[in-house]
């Protein structure tokens, strides 16, 4: 990727952050002119956190992404597709069912755990190498039983109103973080994806198929094992505070690889930067868009994320026949 | 000695495989579907779980990491899919050397994406890749599927004249029995995870293969009538 590329994205980052600290202007600059303290409070524990969640969670999913599209060789992999965030998102309901959803240390551990679990099966279910159908299809699978369950648990929760704190969380939602719960997230989140930029050129070196790449001395057992914990714990730690967000994972690998000649490593750190934009941006669309209330994040990213991923399974069908 | 290997074994693949190839040698591998050609070249590139003692100039080559290991041994497998769209350049690259082969005229391929390109020409960027960092031990499976005669012929013509640079050998797994007399300086022939003999003369091709040669061309071997005939 070129230098130029590589200026643009983090001068779009930190426009994106600015700008997701600032909008909308008008109430901030009212609050300034009355109340110069509330004003700052509301910058640092309202808009902070949620800012640098949104980047944190965007760039974790477009890491993870890049990561596991990398390791499936297939641009179809992602860890809302594959059920790694339904995983984690059940780890959590289960995890805020035995404790609580005021422990977020235990959320995040149980959101973690399930998401390993989830991607262990997917592994296990449709193997390393799988093709498209397999994989979505072992996905859609592991989706629709943590789902299930997800819904088992809400269902049995003691409290009703557990079952609707939990519909708001579960749908994605980045509003009333305080800064250490943005910590809870951001933290993990980073050192994921610090260690995944780490396995980039073993996994370019993956695109020459498993066995070339073990005869060039990688050992590809303990990579797949180091993609899948690292996402785990980046994907678990951001969707025990977040909730699942979707279709971030799909996209922003794709944009990444034109940026890096297809080469799926070296794709995961602009993968990042663009998951972190996107995400940012559709918090930007759910605060701005004039519909009188705040919509869900989760529902703005999939309504631009499922259009999208249709299109691309239909592309791959045409170029599959031509 | 380049290579030199002994009690190489997999459970169900290979069975206490020893050989070794001296400086220089080109050694071709025949042997059934089966009988292990793979499953070898696999144990000597340090692929999946075979055990045994293996030694590429004096060293263990699966104990050598990745920035090592392309200067020791490369390895091409039978296939030929590549998962992205990479440009040609890029992927010989990826395995650690440059693309420097004018006997493969990849001039006009180099810059295009390897999707992009037929399956002989795909091929021939493949053979790039694996000759590219100019190792002391090619290993080839099928390194002429899906070349027409012409390109058949300069890419061993160019395997030998690699192997001739001095310090280095290559062993190539090959189903074309004529191939295999017309390249090699020695042929070994595998049949059930060993190997079971040296050379095509003798009874044991017709025994190995089921074939024999008739007229200068192979033909399946008519075996006498009766019980044994059901195999």
């Amino acid at each position: 990727m070129s230098l130029r590329a590589h200026l643009l994205l983090l001068a779009a980052l930190a426009v994106a952050f600015a700008a997701s600290v600032l909008l909308p202007l008008d109430p901030l600059a009212a609050l300034f002119g009355q109340d110069r303290d509330l004003a700052i409070a509301l910058l640092v524990e309202l808009r902070l956190p949620r800012a640098l969640l949104a980047l944190a969670y965007g760039a974790t999913l477009g890491a993870a992404g890049a990561a596991v599209q990398a390791l499936f060789a297939n641009p179809l992999a992602s860890p809302d597709l594959t059920g790694t965030t339904s995983g984690a998102a059940l780890g959590a309901v289960v995890t805020a069912y035995l404790f609580g959803f005021s422990a977020p240390l235990a959320l995040s551990i149980g959101s973690v755990l399930g998401a390993v679990g989830a991607l262990a099966l997917l592994l296990a279910l449709a193997g390393p190498k799988a093709e498209t159908a397999t994989l979505l299809l072992a996905g859609l699978a592991i989706s629709a039983l943590a789902g299930a369950l997800t819904t088992l648990a809400l269902a049995l929760a003691p409290s009703p109103f557990a079952f609707y704190d939990a519909y708001d969380w579960l749908m994605g939602s980045l509003i009333d973080r305080s800064l250490e719960q943005a910590a809870f997230a951001a933290l993990p989140a980073l050192a994921a994806i610090a260690l995944l930029l780490r396995l980039g050129p073993a996994l370019d070196r993956l695109s020459l198929g498993e066995e070339v790449a073990q005869s060039l001395g990688h050992d590809v057992a303990r990579l797949r094992l180091q993609v899948v914990c690292l996402t785990a714990v980046g994907v678990g730690a951001c969707v025990a505070i977040c909730g699942a967000i979707g279709f971030i994972g799909l996209i922003a690998p794709i944009f990444a690889r034109r940026l890096t000649r297809a080469h799926p490593g070296r794709a995961i750190l602009p993968s990042a930067a663009i998951g972190a934009l996107l995400l940012t941006a559709a918090d930007l669309v759910t605060r701005l868009a004039p519909l009188g209330r705040t919509l869900p994040i989760g529902v703005v990213t999939a309504l631009v994320g499922a259009p999208f991923f249709l299109w691309l399974v239909a592309h791959m069908r045409w170029r599959l026949r031509t | 000695m380049i290579l030199s290997a002994s009690s190489l074994s997999l459970p169900g693949r290979l069975s206490d495989v020893a050989l070794e190839i001296g400086e220089g040698e080109l050694v071709c591998l025949v042997g059934p579907n089966g009988s292990g050609k793979t499953s070898l070249l696999h144990a000597l590139a340090g692929i999946g779980a075979a055990t045994g003692m293996v030694s590429v100039g004096g060293k263990d080559p699966r104990r050598l990491g990745p920035a090592l290991r392309p200067g020791a041994l490369t390895y091409l497998p039978a296939t030929r899919d590549v998962a992205w769209p990479l440009l040609a350049r890029d992927l010989i690259a990826l395995g650690g050397g440059e693309a420097a082969f004018p006997a493969l005229e990849l001039a006009s391929l180099l810059d295009r994406r390897v999707d992009t390109l037929s399956t002989g020409e795909r091929s021939r960027v493949l053979i790039a890749r694996a000759l590219a960092p100019r190792p002391k031990l090619l290993l080839l499976d099928e390194p002429t599927a899906n070349l027409d005669p012409l390109w058949q012929i300069r890419l061993m013509a160019l395997v030998r004249a690699e192997i001739s640079r001095g310090g280095r050998a290559a062993l190539v797994a090959i189903h074309d029995l004529d191939a295999a007399a017309l390249y090699a300086d020695r042929i070994l022939v595998m049949d059930k995870g060993r190997i079971a003999a040296e050379g095509l003369d003798g009874p044991h091709i017709a025994r190995i293969f089921g074939v024999e040669r008739v007229d200068g061309a192979w033909r399946e071997v008519r075996r006498p009538a009766g019980p044994q005939s059901s195999r």
